[in-house]
């Protein structure tokens, strides 16, 4: 009943200052998407050539992982505000079991990579690609700090909206990881 | 009672060093952006032959003024150690960062100077002095990180209090400030492109955000002090 009391007004996820960090995030990978797309317009044909040694498949594995992880997110929170403690519990683990996949197949993707012989000074092309999806991959591992926590505190007796209110907070953190994903999948492995 | 009044001082004492100290640091040492990493030996020996005077008189300013983060730091230690509660763990932290980084805010300048020092010696001996003040410069964020970890920790946690100097949204700016700072020491690795040293994210990017980062810290801080000193008896 509480709850329906803080959902019946306008209502902004999680909670304002929150937002700082997430458009702040956003507004430098939107620098990152510029400056990746400038420096692509210089070298047109040595990045479409470097794109072929990415593999497409881990690729579209880790963006099914990571959607997937957001929609257990999704619903982890939808059960947290009707009140299934457990429930949400369980909807947050599987979604870190898929963040953790995430890293893994990265993982093997990069040292797949560096074994080709390739890494961050190859060229420009595989410099942003190490760089821009490890400050990804950065943001990755926070969020499955952030996830534990949400289990944590998902597990609580009773949800307060105090509770709630840091849920929401992690689950945002985690569709942006998602979000940013979305993106930098788009720009280096279809990119055409 | 806290001294409102001191901390009201120390930190626009740090405020105008800060703003002194970029200020020199672009328009003597003309280090805003820092020059390209490929010069070559003769074009850096050249450089402070040509400039030797103002870089001399800019790391003079530097000196003076690099100690910024030092008042800063203490103030906030006030301030967040009135928020915790027993031994200030993360005050402490903070404030151990805080006074650490100011050794790396010096050094760059210093090791200008003493690049601009003698420019007459073989200019390899010069170029060596120059990319250690620029790496100096760019790769060194381990303690800011502890001291915006700290930041961000009490911030986050603490009991609401109406006076606090650490609204919410600052410790979430400091998070997202400490992360952009991660890019720095990767400058190493680049000699041009977006992560060499004058590149929009070893360079400007860090450099911006860290301003804004100070400010936005000295004027919540100011304002929180503003309210506290109403509490006081006259």
């Amino acid at each position: 009943m509480q709850i329906k009391a803080v959902r019946s007004t306008p209502h902004l996820p999680g909670e304002e200052g929150l937002w700082v960090l997430i458009l702040g995030d956003m507004m430098v990978f939107s620098l990152f998407f510029l400056t990746f797309t400038y420096y692509r317009g210089q070298e047109v044909a040595l990045f479409a050539q470097s794109q072929k040694a990415l593999s497409q498949y881990c690729g579209i594995i880790n963006t099914v992982l990571l959607l997937t992880s957001s929609w257990f997110v999704a619903n982890a929170l939808n059960a947290a505000r009707a009140g299934a403690g457990r429930r949400a519990q369980r909807l947050f683990s599987l979604a870190g079991l898929c963040g953790l996949g995430f890293v893994v197949v990265k993982v093997i993707e990069y040292s797949g990579k560096i074994d080709a012989g390739i890494t961050l000074t190859t060229n420009d092309f595989f410099m942003f690609y190490f760089m821009f999806t490890g400050i990804h991959l950065v943001h990755v591992l926070i969020g499955l700090a952030v996830l534990s926590y949400a289990y944590h505190r998902a597990g609580r007796e009773v949800l307060r909206p105090g509770d709630l209110s840091a849920l929401e907070c992690c689950a945002i953190f985690w569709h942006l990881v998602d979000f940013l994903w979305i993106v930098l999948f788009a720009i280096f492995y279809l990119m055409k | 009672m806290l001294s409102t009044r001191s901390q009201t001082i120390i930190i626009w004492w740090g405020l105008a060093f800060i703003l002194i100290y970029g200020l020199s640091l672009g328009f003597l040492l003309k280090m805003v952006p820092l020059p390209s990493a490929h010069l070559s030996a003769a074009a850096v020996a050249a450089f402070y032959t040509a400039n030797a005077f103002q870089v001399r008189l800019g790391a003079v300013i530097c000196s003076y003024s690099s100690a910024f983060m030092v008042p800063l730091s203490v103030v906030i230690y006030v301030q967040m150690a009135r928020l915790e509660k027993g031994v200030p763990i993360w005050s402490i932290l903070q404030l151990a960062g805080g006074c650490m980084m100011s050794i790396f805010l010096v050094l760059p300048p210093l090791f200008w100077g003493v690049a601009a020092f003698t420019p007459s010696r073989p200019p390899e001996i010069t170029l060596i002095m120059h990319e250690l003040a620029n790496l100096t410069l760019t790769t060194t964020d381990q303690y800011y990180i502890f001291q915006m970890v700290a930041i961000a920790v009490v911030s986050l946690t603490q009991k609401s209090d109406p006076h606090s100097a650490f609204p919410r949204w600052m410790g979430y700016f400091t998070i997202w400030a400490a992360i952009m700072f991660e890019a720095g020491a990767i400058a190493f690795l680049f000699k041009s492109g977006p992560f060499a040293w004058n590149g929009l994210f070893v360079f400007w990017s860090p450099f911006s955000i860290f301003g804004a980062w100070f400010f936005a810290l000295g004027f919540t801080v100011l304002r929180a002090l503003k309210h506290q000193a109403g509490l006081q008896p006259a």
